[in-house]
């Protein structure tokens, strides 16, 4: 079953899109990643799915519901990011017993005891916390709400090392014990790749690809070889990128669609190319980089 | 938590894991083995990779399903995960071997005393 | 998959409650503003005490009008405050949509102005007795032969109530305009500036309309109707407001 239908969805500030006509279906009860650099839009996709911003153009159902002022996607979602502003005059013990009374499936104990094992007081005020700590909180927040949609933007932003292993590891377990639709957006996907069942890779507003963790892992295959041998062989191959690795050596990053031993047997060294990287030429302004532009 | 390693993929690791474990012995044959949300937790990886490393066992009959019970280890699971090894695993290690051994430009004799060097290193261990 | 499903009024409620908490400073603004209130009409007393009737007269009405006009300007000024960002935003952070957030919205400003008209009406009795013990005779008795002193408390309160719901509406809509586009900050004062100049003043005619009228279930339906009006026409422009743009 699909929690979120989105059909040529369109979402433009001041004329200029940032979500341009996105088609995508997301699936229940699995984690999905929404990855893409700076303004890829993912942002301003997940904000239009919980209701927070309303599309200019094209269609989108949560839950079978236009999201823009549904209470039934409003009390079943929720939209964590380092943003987020709770009221001044509630302490943080106080913010959890207000997140106990809206979200029905609220989970107080778990909410507790992430709360102590962070060592946050209950007398604490949100607007005097550390950055980091902002955000652990924030986490915790959007962990104990079980909400069936639970989005969290950018989540581990200001976390030291140690923390965003915890809060990766809490994630996990905590889907485990309660299997819900999580999207967490990011431009590091290294970081939690494990995590994923799903990747939606944006760029410019727009879908570059959406495929299973798995898959994306056994995309792309970095080839290294002598000019001549890699040159042709890449003839007839999508390439996603290439360079000189060393004088009259090349190395070439292509999409998968061959079997390996092939390309092997004529002398090429092939190396699996990380998702994160995958991501990262997928998505590249410029077949070339920042120095070839100074 | 299991600690995971080197460029393969997980679901493949998973799936290693499991076969050493039947190897070994410690699942004998229609031994009941972790369900996929045990082995993510173990592991740290989502369900639907482990699931992937469980499917991959059963597609090789090494696992077999009981409805609503989960998986569990087929009665010849050992002797198939020798024979993909010896065919697989093996034969890719000295496929990597003799490559090696072409740029290193060492003819055959060289390179079949060091195997058996090796063989003899092996039997010494074990002495 | 379990989904939690919230009638909309459950949810007004809920955030109604959650308003009443965590807006606890638009109530300790409320005391500030009735103190100062106080501290001006006692002095005022205190400094014309020995000036013409009238003016006396004029100044002590039953509950001191600096009071109820400081308590119109706290109604007002708050319920612009409740349409900024932060406000409306903190709002999104549980469950909410924009009707449920406008109608709680409603509640609480309707809460807020009922404990406004009862503080004043309690402070116009405190400025009385203060100026029972710092005044001269003469001017207190001429305080107590106004008969409006001697009016029910409770319409008093009623009516002071509705003064300042009705101008919450007001700052309500001006909030949500000002929401808008942040030139009505600019254009809105200048209506006001303007409306005062205008010839005949329209300003002028408001106040005749409303404090003009002495049927007392006439000024409750002009009143009731105009905050009503003046909610509905502010939720024109918070419906369709975005969250976090």
């Amino acid at each position: 079953m699909n929690v979120i239908e989105a059909t040529d969805l369109t979402k433009t500030y001041k004329g200029v899109p940032a979500v341009d006509g996105l088609t995508v279906t997301i699936k229940s009860d699995a984690i999905t990643g929404i990855i893409g650099r700076n303004g890829a839009g993912k942002t301003t996709l997940l904000k239009m799915l919980v209701g927070f911003i309303k599309e200019t153009s094209g269609e989108m159902n949560v839950f079978s519901e236009h999201p823009f002022n549904s209470l039934h996607v409003s009390a079943n979602s929720i939209f964590i990011d380092d943003h987020m502003l709770f009221p001044d005059a509630l302490t943080l013990g106080e913010l959890l017993k207000e997140g106990e009374r809206f979200y029905t499936n609220w989970d107080m104990t778990f909410a507790k005891t992430l709360f102590d094992y962070f060592s946050f007081h209950p007398d604490q005020h949100h607007n005097q916390l550390s950055k980091g700590k902002k955000t652990t909180f924030n986490m915790i927040f959007g962990l104990a709400t079980r909400s069936e949609l639970t989005i969290f933007d950018e989540p581990t932003t200001g976390m030291d090392a140690a923390v965003r292993n915890d809060f990766y590891r809490v994630l996990l377990k905590d889907y485990l014990a309660h299997p819900r639709t999580i999207l967490i957006s990011s431009h590091h996907l290294d970081e939690f790749d494990h995590l994923l069942e799903d990747v939606l890779l944006m760029d410019e507003g727009q879908q570059v690809l959406h495929m299973p963790m798995d898959d994306l892992k056994e995309y792309a295959v970095s080839l290294t070889g002598p000019d001549a041998v890699v040159g042709q062989w890449l003839y007839d191959k999508t390439v996603l990128a290439k360079k000189q690795s060393a004088p009259g050596m090349m190395q070439a990053v292509v999409k998968q669609d061959f079997a390996i031993e092939q390309a092997e047997r004529l002398g090429m060294k092939a190396t699996p190319v990380a998702a994160s990287d995958v991501c990262i030429y997928l998505t590249a302004k410029t077949k070339g980089g920042i120095d070839d532009v100074l | 938590m299991v600690e995971m390693e080197g460029s393969k993929p997980i679901y493949i690791q998973i799936a290693e894991w499991l076969e050493n474990q039947m190897l070994s012995g410690y699942f004998q044959p229609h031994d009941k083995v972790h369900s996929q949300y045990t082995l993510a937790d173990l592991f740290n990886i989502n369900p639907a990779t482990a699931a992937k490393g469980l499917n991959m066992l059963h597609d090789e009959h090494i696992l077999y399903n009981k409805r609503g019970l989960g998986k569990f280890v087929t009665g010849d699971a050992v002797a198939i995960i020798r024979k993909k090894r010896k065919n697989d695993t093996l034969k890719r290690m000295l496929r990597d071997v003799v490559t090696e051994a072409t740029h290193l430009q060492m003819d055959d004799a060289e390179l079949m005393e060091m195997l058996r060097d090796a063989i003899h290193e092996r039997g010494e261990d074990q002495a | 998959m379990s989904f939690n499903n919230v009638p909309i009024t459950q949810i007004v409620l809920k955030q109604y409650r959650y308003k009443l908490r965590a807006y606890y400073q638009v109530f300790t603004s409320l005391v500030v503003m009735q103190l100062l209130a106080l501290l001006f009409s006692s002095g005022g007393i205190m400094t014309s005490g020995g000036g013409s009737y009238g003016v006396n007269a004029h100044l002590n009405t039953y509950t001191g009008d600096l009071i109820i006009i400081f308590t119109f300007l706290w109604g007002f000024i708050n319920a612009i405050t409740i349409t900024t960002k932060a406000y409306r935003e903190d709002d999104f952070l549980f469950v909410t949509n924009r009707q449920s957030q406008h109608l709680s919205n409603m509640l609480f400003l309707a809460t807020a102005s009922v404990i406004g008209g009862l503080t004043a009406t309690l402070a116009g009795y405190l400025l009385r007795v203060i100026i029972y013990w710092t005044s001269d005779e003469a001017t207190f008795a001429g305080m107590i032969d106004d008969p409006t002193t001697f009016i029910d408390p409770l319409i008093s309160i009623v009516t002071v109530a509705l003064y300042v719901v009705m101008f919450c509406a007001f700052g309500y809509l001006i909030g949500n305009i000002i929401q808008l586009h942040r030139l009505f900050m600019v254009i809105i004062p200048v209506l006001v500036v303007g409306g005062l100049l205008f010839d005949p003043p329209i300003t002028l005619k408001i106040y005749a309309f409303f404090v003009g009228e002495t049927n007392i279930l006439l000024f409750l339906l002009k009143t009731v109707v105009t905050t009503v009006f003046l909610f509905a026409c502010s939720f024109v422009p918070l419906r369709q407001k975005e969250v976090r743009p």
